[in-house]
């Protein structure tokens, strides 16, 4: 009650200030059902309101069209980090180009453009492979990959402006082969790489840092994962010096494993027991933390069709605690390429190759405790995930755009995704307008989340799912496909004012 | 005629460019050694996308190890596949014999 008290109170401050609407701040939403004190009514690109009891309580919308974008060709090996908040590097092996190891940053403007930088071949070894990124922030990224034989890694600087990226030395983490690993922040200028030993058939992890001024890295000592041979891995950061990683144990029936790992001392990396997560051969594990206590894994699982499943654990020191398996994908379809990433606390959005019927679908599943409830299914326009991809797919920035790339026809897209809203209490303010006109639509006028002063307010009708305007991305955005929403607090309310 | 990446002590040719390819040698922020080629690929617009384009060959140890070589006479298609020699003087490369 305190909250619409609140807002009747701001209201009634405001209300001196209503007056003509001028026609460049206006915002018509047409009544489609009486709004209620709490509402939201949501506004569609086509005019018409969709009412809150209609609404998903998170909505995942593509920027612009899938293949607006290229950014590769068949590209293999590759994998894609957010390493500023508005600039993602895509690193990958380039097949057109000796298979190189090569990365290339894409900027994501606020008008929903891009700007593809520069190729940077980190790795001119033919063939470098198995790559995967991470942001280790400030800016930097590392890289790990393989050639001749050996684990390797790379730290670089990226500035987020010219695009130019600049790299340290390479690193030798191991002199042994490897056919999957994945690399993951720790902290800042500190990752680690989880990789599959693949000449003495064993899983290992190592942690080393970064001299943010060389770019040098400092590995540190090498700790086992797994029982035997380990693929598929993932790995993410869950709170600082604390990682989760999954894989499939081919020391172990196959089945689906995971590990907590501190890393607070690189030479003394504490991994804790492995916890069996699916008792079945498991696939393409995907793996993201949905706050400091909480994971969500996504893998096929291979004893049930390799329908597409996620699983949530809580998290006490290095113990995971797992709650029940959701089915996320189709019921009988292959679910090959399953990546994850975390929303929020509660939601996280998960893409799988629907390998079976050649689609990609998406959902977007809410979690309280470790109990996952499956969001609705849905399907990207294309058939936009290659079969299997070696790093993660999927990362979210501090906007809540989501880099979800892509191969069409041996042509590699950069596509991005945004969290349209995510429901919750939105308190709007300086609503310095609101009338009805006589076929009954309310015109509201000047909304603002109360820190924009002197900006145009009609901008401030649309807003990201951490409840920040779009215009945070700059002033005069509005991304392609983004669905505007505007929150009626109290229609009866708003309509007094109005007059 | 051609450019190309060659190294400098096991002689293979790495990377082969039109000869209107700009290839340049160059020290990034940390003043370590990269080459450079602006217009590979080129720089565009399509759509809702602007490419700056070019290339940066950024493995420090391999720049060191090789020689941008210009106006080569002629590249073999089959070049990564066979055995050729490289003939600074005619700036051409003509297929070793292959023996045993």
């Amino acid at each position: 009650m305190n909250f619409f008290k609140d807002v009747l109170e701001k209201i009634a401050a405001l209300s001196t200030a209503v007056g003509a609407l001028g026609s460049n701040q206006t915002f018509t939403a047409t009544e489609t059902e009486v709004c209620v004190a709490g509402d939201v009514a949501v506004m569609e690109t086509s005019g018409g309101v969709i009412p809150f009891s209609s609404l998903e309580p998170t909505k995942v919308t593509e920027i612009g069209g899938e293949l607006d974008t290229v950014i590769g060709g068949n590209d293999k090996d590759w994998a894609v980090d957010w390493i500023t908040d508005n600039a993602a590097v895509y690193a990958y092996r380039d097949v057109t180009v000796s298979n190189n190891g090569t990365v290339t940053p894409v900027r994501l403007e606020a008008d929903g453009s891009t700007i593809i930088g520069s190729n940077f071949i980190f790795s001119a070894v033919d063939a470098t492979t198995d790559i995967d990124i991470s942001s280790i922030n400030n800016g930097r990224l590392a890289l790990t990959y393989v050639h001749t034989a050996t684990i390797k890694a790379k730290a670089g600087q990226l500035n987020s402006e010219t695009l130019y990226i600049s790299f340290g030395a390479e690193a030798e983490l191991e002199a042994v082969d490897s056919d999957h690993n994945a690399i993951c922040q720790t902290d800042d200028d500190k990752f680690a790489v989880i990789y599959a030993d693949a000449t003495n058939s064993d899983g290992n992890v190592i942690v080393s840092t970064v001299n943010s001024s060389t770019l040098a890295i400092t590995t540190g000592t090498k700790a086992t994962v797994g029982a035997g041979d380990i693929t598929d891995i993932s790995a993410c950061k869950v709170t600082t010096d604390k990682i989760a990683c999954a894989y499939e144990d081919q020391g172990a029936d196959t089945d689906g494993f995971s590990n907590i790992i501190t890393t607070v001392d690189i030479d003394n990396v504490v991994v804790g027991n492995a916890i069996e997560f699916n008792d079945a051969i498991t696939y393409k594990t995907a793996i993201t933390a949905l706050d400091t206590t909480h994971i969500v894994i996504f893998y096929g699982d291979g004893g049930d069709n390799v329908v597409g499943k996620a699983i949530c654990a809580s998290i006490s020191g290095t113990i995971p605690t797992y709650g029940s398996a959701v089915q996320l994908s189709e019921g009988t379809d292959n679910a090959l390429s399953c990546n994850c990433v975390a929303i929020n606390s509660a939601y996280f959005l998960a893409v799988w190759d629907n390998y079976t019927d050649g689609k990609t679908g998406f959902s977007v599943s809410s979690v309280s405790g470790t109990t996952i409830t499956a969001g609705t299914r849905k399907y990207l326009a294309n058939d936009f995930m290659p079969e299997n991809i070696h790093g993660s797919q999927l990362s979210i920035n501090s906007y809540n755009d989501i880099t979800c790339f892509g191969i069409v026809s041996s042509v590699t897209y950069a596509m991005f995704m945004d969290v349209g809203w995510v429901d919750d209490t939105l308190i709007l303010t300086d609503i310095s307008g609101v009338v009805e006109d006589d076929s009954g639509t309310i015109i509201v006028d000047g909304i603002d989340e109360g820190n924009a002063s002197g900006e145009d307010s009609k901008l401030t009708y649309f807003w990201d799912g951490r409840y920040k305007c779009v215009r945070k991305k700059t002033h005069s955005c509005q991304y392609p496909g983004y669905v505007p929403r505007v929150r009626v607090l109290d229609a009866d309310c708003l309509k007094a004012i109005g007059g | 005629m051609s450019k190309i990446i060659k190294g400098k002590k096991d002689k293979e040719v790495k990377f082969v460019f039109a000869d209107d390819a700009e290839i340049k040698l160059e020290k990034d922020p940390l003043g370590q050694p990269v080459i450079h080629i602006p217009n590979y690929p080129p720089a565009k617009i399509v759509g809702n996308a602007r490419y700056l384009g070019g290339t940066y060959i950024c493995d420090h140890k391999f720049v060191d190890d090789v020689e941008i070589i210009e106006d080569v006479q002629n590249v073999p298609l089959d070049i990564k596949d066979k055995k050729y020699k490289y003939d600074k003087k005619t700036k051409q490369f003509t297929p070793m014999e292959v023996t045993g």
